[in-house]
C-alpha cells in the first residue's frame, strides 16, 4: 500500500518533471558577431522573413517577385514569409517582444526606419558594420546613412524610403475650373470650394490618428513653416518655437475650418486611403503607394481620375517637404542561420533587388544610382521626378528612446489638431513630455 | 418553481416579463448576428456604409482567407494543444487538491480556500515581468509548456474551489466505508470519489478549456513567435501593414469560436452549477 | 455546507477530550487514521499548491524586487544594474500613471455598477420566464463563451468610423457621423458599453442560481403583508442574496481592475492615453519601450491594490459568510 502511493506520486512527478523539461531544451549558441559567416553554403536553408506589404506600381504585392529575383542568385536559400501587423506599433511591439525573448525566428525583419536607436539601445539587431565592406554605405544618401545607423555603427540595410505626396481629384479640378493648388492656402481654398459643390464630402485628408503616422504629418507641416522639433543633436525639444507652433496652428486650422473632417483625426494609412478612394476627399496626403492603388481600378473608384504632386508649402516659400519614411532589413541576433539572412538582408539593399523595385515598385528605392539609372526614367514614376526636388525632414529618431519621443508629439498634436488644447498649452506640454523623453525619464 | 404569474387575456403575450425576455434576446443576439453575416460578406460589402444587414452576396471567400494566407490553422492548432494540456493537468491536480480540502483533513484549509479565491482572479499583468524573465532565461518563451505551466496556475484556484465545493456533498460515510474497507487514500480518490466526481470535473473542464482557448496577454507576451501563436493573439494582430480584413477577421473568430459555444451549450448545466457553486454552496 | 457549518455538525466529537492516562487502542487508531489523512491530504494538496506558489506567489516577490532596479537588455538576456528607487519616482511623477489608475478605477466601478443592475433586472426576468427560460440561459451563455478578442474585434467593426453600423445608426439620428473611437469620452463609452454587453449575462446567471433558492414561502408571506414588489424586493430578495451578490461583486471587481484584452484591440489606450489601463500601461511599457524597472513598479503597485482591495473584500465577505449562516 504504502509503496503503491508513493510510487504513484513519484511516477507521476518524474512525469510532469519530463513534460516541463521537455521544453527546457538549450538554446543554441547565439552567433557572435566576430565568427558571423558571411558564406552561404548549398544545403537547402529556410529563414523566416517578417515583413509588411511592399507596393507594386498597381498596387500588389512586391514581395514575392523579390524572392523569386533572390533565389536567381542564391537558390538553396527558401524565405518563408511572415506576415506583419497592421499597426506599425503593434508590429513593433510584437517584434520587440519576440526578439528579447531570444527566439531565433524571424531572421530578417522588415523593419521601420526610425527604429534602430531603440533597437541598438536594447540590442534587438545585429550590428552589421564588420559584414560588409566599409564602402557598401555610400550607395545610399547621406540622411538614409545616418538613419540607419547609432554612432557610426550601422543596424539597418536601407531598402526604399517613403515619401508622402499629395495626391488629388483631376477631374474634380476640371470640372470645376479650379488649378492645382500650389500652396496649402490655395489648398484650403479649393478645399472649401469643392466641398461647396458637393461633390466631395471632404477637402484635405491624412493621418491623425494618435501614432507614429500623426508624428509624420506634424514633423511635415512644422517642417513647412521653417521650423523643426527638437535641435541637431536631438537632445532637446524645440516644440515651442513660433515656427512649430505655426506648423501646428495651420493643422488645427485645417479641422476648425472644415477643411479636414474630424474623422480625419483617428485615420491611420488605410483609412485615409479609402476616404479618397471611395470618392469622399478631394486631397489626400499619404505616402507612395497610395498613388499607385488610388489609380488602380481594381482597388479605387476613382482610378485614372487623380493627379499627384508633392506636398505643398506655405506662400511665398519654395521649398517642398516630406519625412523620411523608410524600411529596410535587420537582422535577428538569434538567429539560426546567419549567413543566409545576412545575404538576404543585404540583397534586398543590392542593386538587383533595387532595380527590381524601380521597374515593379510602388516604392521610392533607397539606391541613389537606381533612383537615377536608366530603368527609372523608363518607369516614368510621377514619384520619382517629385522625389528628386523634395527636402527630405527626418523624425527625431536618433534617440534610443525615440517611441516615447514620438508619443509625446503626437499625442499632442492630435489633440491640438482636434482643438482640445490651444496651441501654446498643446506645444508647452509636449515639450515638457519630449524632454522628460529624451532624458529617458518617461514611464 | 411557481414564480411564475398565470396572467389572463393580452397580459399573457403582452406584459413586463415577456417584453424584458425579447428585449435581453435582442440585445444578445444582434451583435452575434452581425459578427457571424459579416464573415460572410465580401470585402467590399463589408466595408460597406451604410452597412448591409443582409448580405448581397454570401462568400465563403473569408473563411478561405483565414486558414490559408493567416496562418489560422497553426494556430488553431496551438490552442487546441495549449488548451488540452492544461485542463488535463488541471483536472488532476485539482481532484486531488479538491478532495484534500474537504472535511477537517487540513488544518487551515479554509484560509487556504480563501486565499485560492483571491488568487483566481488576481491580474496577470502583475506577474507577467517575472514569468517572462524568467521563462526567458529557462528557453521556455515559445514553446508549449511556457504556456501551459502559468495557464495551470491560473486556472487551479478557480478549479479547486469549484472541485472541492462539489466533492464536499459527498457524504464522509462513503469515505469512511472505504477507509475501513482497507484502502489507501489514494486508492479512495481513484476508485470512490473519481467516479462520483463526474459532474465538477465536467464543469471544471469547461472553464478551464474556455480559459485557456481566450486567454491572450501571457499568450501574446510568451508566444509570440508566428509558430507557436494561439488564436487569440492571431485574431488581434490578423492584417498586414496597412489594411484591416474583417471579413477574415469575423471568419477566423467564428471558427474559433464555434467549438467553444458547441462546449458550453452542451455542458451548460455544468456551467450554471459551476457558475454558482460558489454562492450557493457557501 | 460551509466549512464552519461543517465542524459545527463535527462539534461534540472533535471538542470531546481525550481521558486521563494512557490512550486506549480505539484512541489511537482514530488518531493515526486522523494522521494518515491529513497526510495523504497534505501530498494530494501540494503538487497543485506547489504550481500555484511558483508561478502566481514567487513571481510577484520577483516583481517587487525588479520594481526596485535599473534593468538592461542585452543579446543574452537581461541584467540588473542597480537597484534604485528612480522607478517609483517615474511612476509618482508620470501624469500618464496618475490617468491610468483613475481611469482603471472609473471603469471598474461603472462597468460593475452597471452589469449588477442591468444583471439583477435580467435574473428577475429570467427567473419568471416559464419554458423559455432555457432557451434564454442557452442564449446568455454565448457572449459569455465568447473569446474577449473576438467580442473586441467585433464591437471595434461596430464602431468603425467610416463603416461601423453603430456609427451609421448614430449619424441618422445626429446627422453627423461620430468618431465614437476618437473622442476621448465616446471611445471611454464605447469601451464600457462592449465589456457590459460581454459580462452581463455571467452576472445575470449568477444572481439567478441564487434567486431561484429563495423559498416561495418568503414571497408569499411578503405578499399577504402587503408589501410591493419594490420593498418585496429589498427586503425578502436582496437579504437571501448578499452572499452572491457579494461574489459576483468580487470577482467582476478584480477581473475589471485587470482589464487588457478589449482596450488593447479597441483602443491601444487611447486616444492618447485616455482609455489606458492600469494593464495596457504596464504592457507597453514593458513591451514597446522595453523599460523593464518602471514596468515592474507598475506591476507591483497594481498588485498591491488589487491586493489591499481584495483583504477589504475579505473581511465584508466573512461578516457576510457569519451573518448568513
Amino acid at each position: 500500500m504504502q509503496i503503491d502511493r508513493r510510487g504513484l506520486l513519484t511516477g507521476a512527478a518524474g512525469l510532469a518533471g519530463v513534460a516541463a523539461l521537455a521544453g527546457c531544451a538549450p538554446r543554441a549558441e547565439r552567433t557572435k558577431i566576430g565568427d558571423w559567416p558571411t558564406e552561404v553554403g548549398d544545403e537547402p536553408v529556410t529563414i523566416d522573413w517578417w515583413s509588411a506589404n511592399i507596393a507594386t506600381n498597381e498596387g500588389g504585392d512586391l514581395r514575392p517577385r523579390l524572392i523569386e529575383e533572390f533565389n536567381k542568385a542564391y537558390p538553396s536559400v527558401r524565405i518563408n514569409l511572415v506576415a506583419a501587423p497592421a499597426d506599425t506599433d503593434t508590429n513593433r511591439t510584437t517584434l520587440t517582444t519576440q526578439i528579447a525573448a531570444g527566439s531565433q525566428s524571424p531572421d530578417v525583419i522588415h523593419g521601420d526606419i526610425a527604429w534602430p536607436g531603440q533597437f541598438a539601445e536594447n540590442s534587438l539587431a545585429t550590428p552589421l558594420s564588420t559584414l560588409v565592406p566599409d564602402d557598401f554605405w555610400d550607395q545610399y544618401p547621406e540622411g538614409l546613412r545616418s538613419a540607419a545607423s547609432v554612432d557610426g555603427e550601422y543596424y539597418m540595410f536601407p531598402v526604399y524610403i517613403d515619401n508622402s505626396f499629395l495626391v488629388y481629384r483631376q477631374d474634380l479640378l476640371d470640372k470645376h475650373g479650379f488649378q492645382v493648388p500650389g500652396s496649402w492656402e490655395e489648398v484650403v481654398e479649393t478645399s472649401k470650394a469643392l466641398i461647396d459643390t458637393g461633390d466631395v464630402d471632404y477637402g484635405f485628408v491624412f493621418q491623425g490618428n494618435v501614432y507614429e503616422g500623426m508624428t509624420c504629418n506634424a514633423v511635415e507641416f512644422v517642417a513647412d513653416a521653417g521650423g523643426r522639433f527638437t535641435d541637431d543633436d536631438v537632445t532637446e525639444s524645440t516644440a515651442t518655437s513660433s515656427e512649430a507652433r505655426r506648423g501646428l496652428e495651420f493643422m488645427a486650422s485645417l479641422v476648425s475650418e472644415g477643411v479636414t473632417p474630424r474623422a480625419s483625426l483617428t485615420y491611420i494609412e488605410q483609412a485615409s486611403l479609402d476616404a479618397f478612394t471611395t470618392g469622399r476627399a478631394a486631397f489626400l496626403r499619404n505616402w507612395s503607394y497610395a498613388y499607385d492603388t488610388a489609380n488602380s481600378p481594381d482597388a479605387s473608384s476613382v482610378a485614372g481620375k487623380i493627379g499627384i504632386r508633392s506636398r505643398p508649402g506655405f506662400d511665398g516659400t519654395d521649398e517642398t517637404h516630406t519625412t523620411i519614411g523608410g524600411w529596410g532589413s535587420y537582422v535577428n541576433p538569434h538567429t539560426a542561420h546567419p549567413a543566409a539572412a545576412l545575404a538576404w538582408a543585404r540583397w534586398l539593399a543590392d542593386e538587383d533587388a533595387q532595380q527590381l523595385i524601380v521597374r515593379e515598385g510602388g516604392v521610392i528605392p533607397a539606391r541613389t544610382a537606381s533612383l537615377t539609372s536608366p530603368d527609372a526614367k523608363a518607369a516614368a514614376k510621377p514619384q520619382y521626378e517629385i522625389a528628386a526636388d523634395y527636402t527630405l525632414v527626418p523624425r527625431p529618431t536618433a534617440t534610443a528612446f525615440y517611441p516615447k519621443v514620438s508619443q509625446g508629439i503626437y499625442v499632442n498634436a492630435n489633440s491640438i489638431a482636434a482643438g482640445q488644447s490651444a496651441v501654446e498649452t498643446g506645444t508647452s506640454r509636449m515639450q515638457r513630455q519630449m524632454d522628460v523623453a529624451l532624458a529617458g525619464q518617461a514611464l | 418553481m411557481a414564480r411564475t404569474k398565470v396572467r389572463r387575456g393580452w397580459r399573457r403575450w403582452v406584459n413586463v416579463v415577456n417584453l424584458g425576455g425579447v428585449l435581453i434576446a435582442l440585445v444578445t443576439a444582434i451583435p452575434l448576428y452581425w459578427l457571424v453575416v459579416s464573415s460572410f460578406k465580401t470585402s467590399p460589402e463589408v466595408a460597406a456604409s451604410p452597412p448591409t444587414i443582409v448580405p448581397q452576396t454570401w462568400t465563403l471567400e473569408n473563411y478561405v482567407t483565414a486558414f490559408v494566407s493567416n496562418d489560422l490553422a497553426v494556430y488553431m492548432l496551438n490552442s487546441v494543444i495549449v488548451a488540452v494540456s492544461t485542463t488535463v493537468l488541471v483536472l488532476g491536480l485539482a481532484l486531488f487538491a479538491g478532495y484534500a480540502l474537504t472535511g477537517r483533513k487540513l488544518k487551515g484549509g479554509t484560509a487556504i480556500m480563501t486565499t485560492l479565491l483571491m488568487l483566481s482572479v488576481f491580474p496577470a499583468i502583475a506577474v507577467l515581468t517575472p514569468i517572462y524573465l524568467i521563462e526567458r532565461q529557462l528557453g521556455l518563451l515559445n514553446s508549449y509548456p511556457g504556456l501551459i505551466i502559468p495557464y495551470v496556475a491560473f486556472n487551479l484556484p478557480f478549479a479547486i474551489w469549484i472541485m472541492r465545493n462539489y466533492l464536499a456533498g459527498i457524504p464522509s460515510t462513503i469515505e469512511e466505508a472505504s477507509e475501513i474497507d482497507g484502502a489507501s487514500p489514494l486508492r479512495t480518490v481513484f476508485s470512490v470519489i473519481l467516479p462520483m466526481s463526474k459532474p465538477g470535473l465536467f464543469t471544471v473542464g469547461v472553464f478551464t478549456f474556455t480559459a485557456s482557448w481566450s486567454e491572450f496577454l501571457m499568450a501574446l507576451t510568451f508566444n509570440s513567435e508566428t509558430s507557436f501563436r494561439t488564436i487569440p493573439v492571431g485574431i488581434a494582430l490578423f492584417g498586414t501593414q496597412f489594411t484591416v480584413p474583417y471579413g477574415a477577421i469575423f471568419a477566423a473568430s467564428v471558427s474559433a469560436t464555434v467549438p467553444i459555444v458547441l462546449l458550453v451549450l452542451i455542458f451548460r448545466r455544468s456551467i450554471v452549477s459551476g457558475l454558482t457553486s460558489g454562492a450557493v454552496k457557501g | 455546507m460551509t466549512v464552519q457549518g461543517e465542524a459545527k455538525a463535527a462539534g461534540p466529537r472533535a471538542g470531546r477530550q481525550p481521558s486521563p492516562g494512557a490512550p486506549g487502542p480505539e484512541r489511537s487508531a482514530r488518531t493515526s487514521l486522523a494522521r494518515t489523512r491529513n497526510r495523504a491530504a497534505w501530498l494530494f494538496a501540494s503538487p497543485a499548491l506547489l504550481v500555484i506558489l511558483l508561478v502566481t506567489v514567487f513571481p510577484v516577490i520577483y516583481s517587487v524586487v525588479l520594481s526596485f532596479a535599473r534593468v538592461s537588455i542585452d543579446y543574452d538576456g537581461f541584467q540588473v544594474e542597480e537597484y534604485t528607487l528612480s522607478n517609483y519616482g517615474a511612476l509618482l511623477q508620470s501624469q500618464d500613471w496618475y490617468r491610468a489608475l483613475g481611469f482603471t478605477i472609473l471603469y471598474t466601478v461603472v462597468t460593475v455598477t452597471i452589469e449588477l443592475v442591468l444583471g439583477m433586472l435580467s435574473a428577475l426576468v429570467l427567473e419568471r420566464l416559464g419554458v423559455t427560460r432555457g432557451w434564454m440561459l442557452a442564449l446568455l451563455l454565448i457572449p459569455w463563451s465568447l473569446v474577449t478578442i473576438v467580442s473586441a474585434q467585433l464591437w471595434k467593426y461596430i464602431y468603425d468610423s467610416t463603416y461601423g453600423i453603430a456609427t451609421w445608426g448614430i449619424a441618422l439620428v445626429t446627422d453627423d457621423p461620430p468618431v465614437i473611437l476618437g473622442e476621448p469620452v465616446s471611445a471611454a463609452a464605447a469601451l464600457m458599453v462592449a465589456d457590459i454587453w460581454k459580462t452581463t449575462p455571467f452576472v445575470a446567471i449568477i444572481l439567478l442560481a441564487g434567486l431561484v433558492m429563495i423559498p416561495d414561502e418568503q414571497y408569499e408571506a411578503a405578499e399577504l403583508d402587503g408589501s410591493s414588489a419594490w420593498s418585496t424586493f429589498w427586503r425578502v430578495v436582496m437579504p437571501q442574496l448578499l452572499p452572491t451578490f457579494t461574489i459576483a461583486v468580487l470577482f467582476r471587481v478584480l477581473q475589471a481592475f485587470g482589464v487588457f484584452d478589449l482596450p488593447f484591440v479597441l483602443t491601444q489606450g487611447g486616444p492618447g492615453t485616455s482609455t489606458q489601463t492600469l494593464a495596457i500601461m504596464g504592457y507597453k511599457v514593458l513591451f514597446q519601450d522595453i523599460n523593464i524597472g518602471p514596468g515592474a513598479a507598475i506591476a507591483t503597485s497594481t498588485a498591491l491594490i488589487v491586493g489591499l482591495g481584495c483583504l477589504l473584500f475579505l473581511r465584508a465577505f466573512r461578516n457576510q459568510a457569519k451573518g448568513g449562516e
